[in-house]
């Protein structure tokens, strides 16, 4: 069989989080209940004319920055023309000939440049629903609804690379704070283009887009699918014919779009409703000055500064408010390396458990500091300091408090472990025999007894100095 | 009744606002000339109860206060229907106000009714609409132009002191001059378009029609200015001036002689007062009309997408699939004359054929740089409103190329998008001439000021 390159490019549709719509006053929240945030102007009624809710356009312009794009000073809307039940007026406003950016790239892990070729505003349609009695539904709450579409250049050679520039790409504007970007909630919408050749191979081959593409594993599946499609046919000495295909969420699936449902012409020209949008300098400048630290940028700096791993990193920075508390909880504690993990499984274990981001934690980062610092400082061993951290998860109690509740101080005195020791060193005196003997191993035995006595309350560095002592009188 | 006569009459307590819409529904009902598709006489009687009441008390919201007027209706109005003249819309009613319809009523003024007009403001005979056509109040054979065919009627024959139009091409200054009213297109972006239903977005400009200049003034200013619905405003305006410089056409080709006969009698006038005119040409009119199809069918078949039969309008839901559906609506609902360009314009705007929408575009650029080189050594330029007088009902609705014609001198001032106004330039075989003086772009106050001294002098004369 030949060996065919894939050559990928991605459309991505995200929503930007504004409170209106881009073209009219209607919320832009979520409602179960259809039709409610509509107004004359997004129903498309006769006479009514859009006027850009500005809201949208630093948002827009933080992405593309973080992209590395230009941003044109002059862009301008274009009226995209189709019938279809969900789009109110005939056609969309979207940005064609003179979109707001240009020119951008992304890096992935690898140090390959995804190269962005566009990033240009438009608005979203409303949705149409079939029930159960083969009845079509309506709702325009979604028409108007701000989005960005983010157009790459063909530059990707597997899904993998596709999975990881998505992925990066929901961070950014996470980060950004310009959309919440649930795919499940079709606030981010990925649609690859895929294309394969033979090696030699200088022209690309014919590409098929795919949509209806809901979730990360969807993207893959299809993409995978699609390639193994075109591999197919390519060996049988068939040509791949330009389609949309849509991927079947329910039957893991590809089918190819009906022709109807397709549109190939759209007759694009300048909206003649909505002036050009023209930026200053000073403008873009501004923005340039209020941008957050990057994921990118905040996941070298915290290798750096917290000694993290390359993957702890990642994890840690998934998410902006994870690294904040991150940073906050750990400020001033000295042994990173053994509190790190409490990062990397144990909290991210209980937001999971609890589907909750860090902010709706019961506990803040000065308790969680001050419990990292106790471990620090061998108050607590890390046995127990994971048991006072799921208690603190759960009642929102300081650590000192939890610690009294438990069964008073944190260690029991002197005396009292010597005491215990002593019972210890009866109870097993076969074990502290066979140690004296030279079996070295049974040390950690009879330490693991005196812990297990202890019930976390002792010291771990004490016991193990004072049990040294005890068997050497 | 002009706004000042009416209002002396109100002030005086000679008549009451609640009489005067009395009377005109009376006439409109006798006149019988099918100005109006809506009468809104139940907003009519509760906003003349109201300004009757401010006139007793002495509180009056402004110049228009209990004036009379009515709208094309294709400016929406809250619960109002508006049909824009097409069976697709014959049934709706809108739940909102145009900005021009809200200004008016905040100023007083009273809605009689929405009038009839070519559907969807295509045409220039009012021939095209699906309420039938309009009457002619100077020979009831005639047609009163297009497509304010409704409005300039209503205003001729004293049904509302004042109505508001449409003008993409000449829409309001063509039918002013078939039935000898006024009519002023200003600068684009003077009034807001918010409400206005779209034909062709980048010409489309609201009009005035009234009875004379002084009147226009009055209403031009309670509807002007900034709106924050309408992004494609600009209220720049010139300083005053005096008018020193006029310019007229001297070859007019296609040109009714009956026409060239009153326009020469104008300029001649116009030189009796004191004015040198000096002869320029038109040499960019036959561009003009490339570019004004062009860019109104394109816009057009854009802006008329909307009408599909799924949200609001005419419905039918019978059809085997969506594509059964839009056809059925969009066969069954549009007249043919909308087909036509519909049709035209999305033929323009596919593939390659895009280019010449791009194309409209360079040639409006150009026919903007030649009228602006005009100006630049003339105050005003003044040529006739129409090549010919009103025809007969029925005469030309299957003469394209004569229809064609009907917007080829006013058009080039949409394109060039500066303000143009019509007036009464007198009457031939008892049918009017509408004489029409053209000015700089934001010369809107200064072309008003001017043309009411012009229209005076005209007037004098009889
Ligand atoms: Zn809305």
């Amino acid at each position: 069989m030949d060996e065919y390159i894939v050559t990928i490019g991605v459309e991505t549709h995200i929503q930007i989080k504004t409170k209106s719509k881009i073209f009219c006053k209607c919320s832009t929240e979520f409602t179960e209940e259809p039709n409610r945030n509509v107004c004359p102007i997004c129903m498309g009624l006769p006479g009514v004319m859009p006027t850009l809710n500005f809201e949208v356009v630093p948002l827009a312009i933080k992405t593309a920055l973080a992209l590395n794009c230009n941003i044109n000073r002059i862009s301008g809307f274009a009226r995209k023309n189709y019938f279809y039940p969900d789009l109110p007026k005939g056609y969309q406003i979207t940005q064609h000939e003179f979109p707001l950016a240009t020119s951008g790239y992304m890096q992935l892990r690898s140090g390959k440049k995804i190269r962005i070729k566009r990033i240009h505003l438009e608005e979203d349609t409303g949705k149409m629903i079939h029930d159960q009695d083969q009845n079509s539904l309506l709702d325009f709450n979604r028409a108007g609804v701000p989005l960005m579409e983010i157009v790459t250049e063909p530059d990707f050679n597997s899904e993998k690379e596709v999975i990881e520039y998505l992925e990066n790409l929901q961070r950014i504007v996470r980060y950004l704070d310009v959309s919440t970007a649930n795919m499940e909630f079709g606030e981010l919408r990925g649609e690859p283009n895929i294309s394969l050749r033979k090696k030699d191979d200088q022209k690309l081959g014919t590409k098929t887009e795919i949509k209806n593409l809901n979730s990360f594993k969807s993207i893959e599946k299809g993409i995978i699918l699609e390639i193994e499609r075109q591999k197919e046919l390519l060996s049988k000495g068939e040509r791949i014919i330009s389609v949309t295909m849509l991927f079947d969420e329910r039957k893991q699936e590809l089918r190819p779009m009906r022709k109807k449902e397709s549109v190939s012409e759209y007759r694009y020209f300048p909206e003649p409703d909505l002036p050009d949008l023209l930026l200053s300098e000073n403008f873009i400048e501004e923005i340039k000055k209020s941008m957050v630290e990057l994921p990118s940028q905040k996941l070298e700096r915290l290798q750096k500064d917290y000694g993290l791993s390359f993957e702890e990193g990642e994890i840690i920075t998934s998410n902006r408010d994870f690294a904040d508390f991150f940073e906050k909880s750990v400020d001033g504690v000295k042994n990173l390396k053994k509190v790190t993990k409490f990062f990397i499984r144990e909290i991210p274990a209980i937001l999971n458990e609890k589907k909750i981001g860090v902010k709706d934690l019961k506990f803040n980062h000065k308790d969680l500091n001050k419990l990292l610092k106790m471990i620090d400082e061998e108050k607590v061993n890390l046995n127990f300091a994971q048991d006072i951290l799921k208690k603190m998860s759960l009642t929102g109690n300081d650590p000192d408090d939890i610690i009294k509740c438990d069964g008073g101080n944190i260690s029991l005195n002197e005396k009292d472990v010597e005491n215990m020791i002593i019972e210890v060193i009866k109870e097993n005196s076969k074990e502290v025999e066979r140690y004296k003997n030279g079996e070295d191993k049974l040390f950690g035995f009879l330490v693991g007894q005196c812990m297990k006595k202890a019930k976390n309350r002792a010291n771990p560095k004490l016991i193990n100095e004072m049990l040294k002592e005890i068997l050497k009188r | 009744m002009n706004i000042e006569d009416l209002r002396e009459s109100f002030l005086g307590g000679k008549v009451s606002p609640v009489d005067i819409v009395d009377s005109l529904y009376k006439k409109i009902d006798e006149d019988d000339l099918n100005d109006f598709i809506t009468l809104s006489k139940n907003i009519a009687y509760e906003q003349a109860y109201l300004s009757e009441k401010r006139y007793k008390k002495g509180d009056i919201l402004s110049e228009t206060d209990g004036i009379p007027f009515s709208l094309k209706d294709n400016f929406s109005v809250k619960g109002l229907r508006m049909t824009c003249g097409s069976k697709i819309l014959s049934d709706f009613i809108s739940p909102y106000d145009s900005t021009v319809y809200e200004r008016l009523k905040r100023s007083g003024a009273i809605l009689i009714g929405k009038n009839n007009l070519d559907e969807f403001a295509m045409g220039s005979s009012n021939e095209t609409s699906f309420f039938g056509v309009v009457k002619n109040p100077h020979n009831r054979e005639y047609v009163p132009g297009g497509s304010s065919g409704g409005s300039a009627v209503s205003v001729a024959s004293k049904h509302s002191t004042f109505s508001i139009g449409s003008d993409t091409g000449g829409s309001v200054r063509q039918p002013a001059s078939f039935c000898g009213v006024v009519g002023f297109k200003p600068t684009y972006g003077k009034i807001s378009r918010y409400g206005l239903v779209a034909f062709s977005s980048s010409l489309d400009t609201v009009g005035i029609m009234t009875l004379n200049v002084s009147d226009c003034k009055k209403v031009f200013n309670t509807v002007r200015g900034n709106d924050k619905h309408d992004s494609t405003m600009d209220d720049h305006i010139n300083e005053k001036r005096d008018l020193k410089k006029i310019c007229f056409v001297k070859d007019i080709p296609h040109a009714d002689l009956k026409v060239i006969k009153k326009y020469e009698e104008i300029c001649s006038k116009l030189e009796r007062m004191g004015f040198s005119l000096q002869p320029i040409n038109l040499d960019f009119i036959d561009l003009s009309m490339a570019a004004y199809k062009i860019q109104t069918m394109c816009e057009a078949s854009s802006n008329l997408a909307r009408y599909d039969g799924i949200k609001y309008g005419l419905q039918k839901f019978s059809g085997d699939n969506l594509f059964d559906i839009y056809s059925k609506v969009r066969g069954e609902g549009f007249g043919k004359e909308v087909k036509r360009r519909i049709m035209t314009g999305t033929y323009l705007l596919m593939y390659e054929n895009g280019r010449y929408y791009d194309l409209s575009f360079k040639l409006r650029d150009y026919i903007s740089n030649s009228v602006d080189s005009i100006f630049e050594n003339f105050d005003m330029m003044v040529l006739p409103t129409s090549l010919f007088l009103p025809f007969k009902i029925g005469e030309r609705v299957d003469d394209p190329v004569m229809m064609h014609l009907s917007d080829s001198l006013t058009a080039f001032a949409n394109l060039a998008n500066v303000p143009a106004i019509s007036i009464n330039g007198g009457y031939y075989e008892k049918l009017p001439v509408g004489v029409q003086f053209v000015g700089k772009r934001n010369d809107d106050d200064n072309l008003l000021d001017w043309v009411k001294i012009i229209e005076e002098e005209i007037k004098k004369d009889g």
